[in-house]
C-alpha cells in the first residue's frame, strides 16, 4: 500500500493504516530503534510507543520537509531515546537529579550551543557521501561499531579509524569556523 | 562556554556536539543510504545480470561474468546469516566462482577451442546454468523469508523478477539445445532482455522496506580485500593457463637412440643426393620415409626463405618421383628455423596437397609421415609433431562455400633449442595414364607471436580458421609449389 494511503486511513482514525503501517514499516522502525534499546522488551514496548506516536501525531506530518519514511525514522529513533533516558531515569534517579542540577548551562551557554550546532550542521550538509552515511550510522542511528562494519562490509578496527579519521576532519574544520587556532 | 572552553573541547562535549548535531529528519540520502542489505542487493542484481547477460565484444563476455559472479559472492556475504536461503545462496555463489576459475584457467590454455563445442563445455554450461538458476532462487526465496520473519505480508514482497529470470534462463536454454536460430526469437529474446533488465532494477526500490529485516554478517576481511582477492584469483587462474599451457607438449628424444641399422636406408639417400635431393632434407627424414623413395631417381627442389618475428624460416619442396613413372610421385615439404624467433609458443604448417585440387586428377597414396628435429647443447632430438594428419575444412568464403582437403601439423619450438625443423611428406598417384602429369601443392605456415588472444588461440586455431590472416597474434604466410614432369618452382 502506497504511503499517502497509509498516511489517509491513520489520518481517518481507521485501525487498518496501523496494521498497514507495521506490515510494510516494522522491519524500518525495529532497524532504527534495536540499537538504541538493547533489551527485546523494551524494543517491544517502543514499538508499541511508536504506532502510538503516528497515531497522535500523524497531522504533524509535511510532506514538503521529507518523505514518511523519514519522518517515520525520526519519530522512532526520538521515541527510543526518550525511552531509553526514561529507563535510565528510572534507574540512576537520584544519581542524575544531582548532577542535572550541576550540569544545567546557562542561557548564554544555551545559545552559543545552539550556535555551534547550526556551524556543525552545515559541515555535516557538506561531508563526503560517504562520511555522512558514516555520520549518520554513528551519531544520529547510534548503530554500534559491529554494526556498522558488517552492514558496510569492513572490519571493526578500519570502521573505528575511519570514525576517527572523520571526527578529527570535523573537529578541524569547526575550528575553523568558530575562529579558534 | 568560555573561549578557553572551546578550544580544549573534550572529546565527550564534541560527541555530544555532534549527536545533536544532526538533522532532525535525515536527509533523502541518509535515509535510502543507511540500511543493512542495500549494498548486498545491489551487488547481487548486477551481478545477475553481468552473468546473465554478455556482450561477446572485446573479452566482455568473460570479463563481465567474472566481475559478476564475485559481486554475487560479495553480496551474499554481507546477508549470509540471514537465513538458510542466502546461506545456501552464498555457497552457491562461491561455487559459481569456482566455476568461473575453472573456465578462464582452460581458455587460457592451448585446449580453449578443443574444451569449446566439446561435450564437457556442454556439461559445464548446463552445471553452471543450475548453479545460477539456483542462486537467483536462493535469493529470491531468501528475501521473501526475511520478510516473514516479521510477519510482513507476502503481498509487499512481490518479487517477480526472480521467477521470471528463471524462466528466461529455462527458454534461453531450451532455444540453445533445440539450435532454433530465428529472427522472431532473437527479437523476442532481446525485449525480454530489456524487460528483465528494467525489472531487476526496480528490484532493488521493491525490498526496500522488507530489507531492513535482514541481519548483516560480521566481516573478519573488509569488502575491498574480499573482492580483490577473489579477482586476483581469478586473474592468476588466467595466467596459470598461459604460463603452464602456452605451448604443445611434445616428447622430445636423442635421435641417436632412434637410430637402427641403416644401411639399406643409407644407401638410397646416397642415390638421392646424387640426383639432386638436398641432403640436409634427406638427412632430417626417418630412414622407414627415404625407403619409401628407393629408385626415385628424378628429383626437384626449390627453397625459399622467409623472416619471421625476428627468426628465419627456410622452407623447402623436394618432388620425387620415378623417370618411367611420372603419375606416381612424392611431395616433401621441409622447413627449417635457421634463426629462432623471438616468441616460442604454437606453430603450425598446412599443406594443400596435389591431391586436393581435383581438376589435377590425383589422388592420395600410402600415408602422411614427418617428424620434427632441434638441436639442445650440441644434441640432435626429434619428435613427433603434436598432431599431423589429413583434414577437411569446411566453410565459407568471398567465392562460396568451400571444402578443401589439407593437412595440419602442429609444434612448438622448444626453449633453448637451435635449428628446429620438420618435414611432412605425402605421396600421390593418377589413376589416369594419360594425364599431363601437371601438380600444385601448398605450404602454409602460422607462427604465434603473442599470448594477449582469449580465450588462448594456438596455430592450429589459426590454420582451421577461415582464411589466413596477418593480424594480431600470429604471422602467416604461404607458398606455392607448382611442377609437372620437367620442372617445379616454388611461388607465393
Amino acid at each position: 500500500m502506497p504511503d499517502s494511503e497509509i498516511i489517509g486511513l491513520i489520518l481517518s482514525k481507521d485501525e487498518q493504516g496501523l496494521t498497514e503501517l507495521l506490515n510494510r514499516y516494522e522491519p524500518l522502525i525495529r532497524y532504527v530503534i534495536t540499537p538504541i534499546l538493547k533489551n527485546p522488551q523494551d524494543v517491544e514496548e517502543c514499538l508499541s510507543d511508536i504506532t502510538m506516536r503516528v497515531w497522535e501525531k500523524i497531522r504533524l506530518y509535511d510532506s514538503s520537509c521529507g518523505s514518511f519514511k523519514g519522518w517515520l525514522t525520526a519519530v522512532s529513533r526520538n521515541t527510543a531515546l526518550n525511552h531509553a533516558a526514561r529507563i535510565s531515569r528510572s534507574e540512576y534517579r537520584e544519581e542524575i537529579t544531582e548532577n542535572s542540577q550541576a550540569e544545567d548551562p546557562t542561557p548564554e551557554e544555551e545559545i552559543l550551543r545552539r550556535e555551534q550546532q547550526e556551524r556543525l550542521e552545515k559541515i555535516i550538509a557538506r561531508l563526503m557521501p560517504g562520511e555522512k552515511l558514516l555520520f549518520y550510522r554513528r551519531y544520529y542511528y547510534m548503530q554500534p561499531i559491529s554494526q556498522i562494519a558488517a552492514e558496510l562490509g569492513m572490519s571493526e578496527r578500519s570502521v573505528e579509524g575511519r570514525l576517527y579519521r572523520l571526527k578529527q576532519k570535523l573537529k578541524k574544520q569547526f575550528k575553523e569556523v568558530t575562529g579558534d587556532d | 562556554m568560555t573561549d578557553r572552553n572551546r578550544r580544549n573541547l573534550p572529546d565527550s562535549d564534541f560527541d555530544r556536539i555532534l549527536k545533536a548535531s544532526a538533522a532532525d529528519i535525515p536527509p533523502a540520502d541518509v535515509i535510502r543510504g543507511v540500511t543493512p542489505h542495500r549494498t548486498a542487493v545491489n551487488r547481487i542484481i548486477t551481478g545477475l545480470v553481468l552473468t546473465t547477460f554478455t556482450l561477446n565484444i572485446v573479452g566482455l563476455n568473460y570479463i563481465g561474468p567474472a566481475i559478476g559472479a564475485i559481486l554475487l559472492a560479495a553480496g551474499f556475504r554481507i546477508i549470509r546469516r540471514g537465513n538458510g536461503f542466502f546461506k545456501a545462496g552464498y555457497a552457491l555463489s562461491l561455487l559459481n566462482i569456482t566455476l568461473m576459475a575453472a573456465l578462464l584457467t582452460v581458455n587460457a590454455t592451448i585446449y580453449a577451442s578443443d574444451f569449446n563445442g566439446s561435450s564437457a563445455s556442454t556439461a559445464y554450461g548446463a552445471i553452471s546454468l543450475l548453479v545460477k538458476m539456483s542462486v537467483i532462487i536462493c535469493f529470491w526465496r531468501g528475501l521473501k523469508s526475511a520478510g516473514h520473519r516479521f510477519g510482513v505480508a507476502s503481498a509487499s514482497v512481490k518479487i517477480d523478477s526472480g521467477a521470471l529470470l528463471c524462466l528466461w534462463y529455462g527458454v534461453v536454454s531450451a532455444i540453445g539445445l533445440v539450435g532454433i536460430n530465428s529472427w522472431l526469437i532473437i527479437g523476442v529474446l532481446i525485449a525480454l532482455y530489456v524487460l528483465l533488465i528494467r525489472s531487476l532494477l526496480k528490484l532493488s526500490d521493491t525490498l526496500e522496506d522488507t530489507g531492513y529485516s535482514v541481519t548483516a554478517a560480521p566481516v573478519h576481511v573488509s569488502d575491498r580485500v574480499y573482492i580483490g582477492v577473489l579477482a586476483a584469483l581469478l586473474a592468476l587462474c588466467v595466467m596459470c593457463g598461459y604460463g603452464f599451457s602456452r605451448t604443445y607438449p611434445m616428447v622430445w628424444e636423442s635421435a641417436a637412440d632412434a637410430e637402427t641399422t641403416r644401411s639399406a636406408a643409407d644407401s638410397v639417400r646416397s642415390e638421392l643426393t646424387d640426383a639432386g635431393f638436398p641432403d640436409f632434407v634427406a638427412r632430417d627424414m626417418t630412414d622407414e620415409d627415404i625407403l619409401k623413395l628407393e629408385y626415385f631417381d628424378k628429383v626437384f627442389t626449390d627453397s625459399r626463405t622467409r623472416t619471421v618475428d625476428g627468426g628465419k624460416l627456410e622452407i623447402t619442396t623436394v618432388v620425387s618421383m620415378k623417370s618411367e613413372d611420372a603419375l606416381n610421385f612424392s611431395v616433401i615439404h621441409h622447413f627449417r628455423w635457421v634463426e629462432n624467433p623471438k616468441h616460442l609458443y604454437t606453430e603450425g604448417i598446412k599443406i594443400y596437397p596435389a591431391y586436393a585440387d581435383p581438376k589435377f586428377g590425383f589422388e592420395a597414396k600410402g600415408e602422411i609421415s614427418g617428424r620434427m628435429l632441434c638441436e639442445i647443447d650440441g644434441e640432435t632430438l626429434e619428435s613427433e609433431y603434436y598432431s599431423l594428419g589429413e583434414e577437411i575444412l569446411n566453410g565459407t568464403d568471398f567465392w562460396g562455400e568451400y571444402s578443401d582437403t589439407v593437412i595440419i601439423g602442429t609444434y612448438s619450438i622448444p626453449a633453448g633449442s637451435k635449428n628446429c625443423r620438420g618435414y611432412v611428406m605425402y605421396s600421390a598417384k593418377s589413376p589416369d595414364e594419360t594425364l599431363s602429369g601437371g601438380y600444385k601443392s601448398g605450404f602454409f605456415f602460422a607462427h604465434q607471436n603473442s599470448l594477449l588472444k582469449y580465450p588462448h588461440e594456438t596455430a592450429e586455431d589459426e590454420l582451421t580458421s577461415s582464411y589466413l590472416s596477418e593480424y594480431s597474434c600470429f604471422d602467416t604466410d604461404s607458398i606455392f609449389s607448382i611442377g609437372s614432369r620437367e620442372s617445379m618452382e616454388m611461388g607465393s
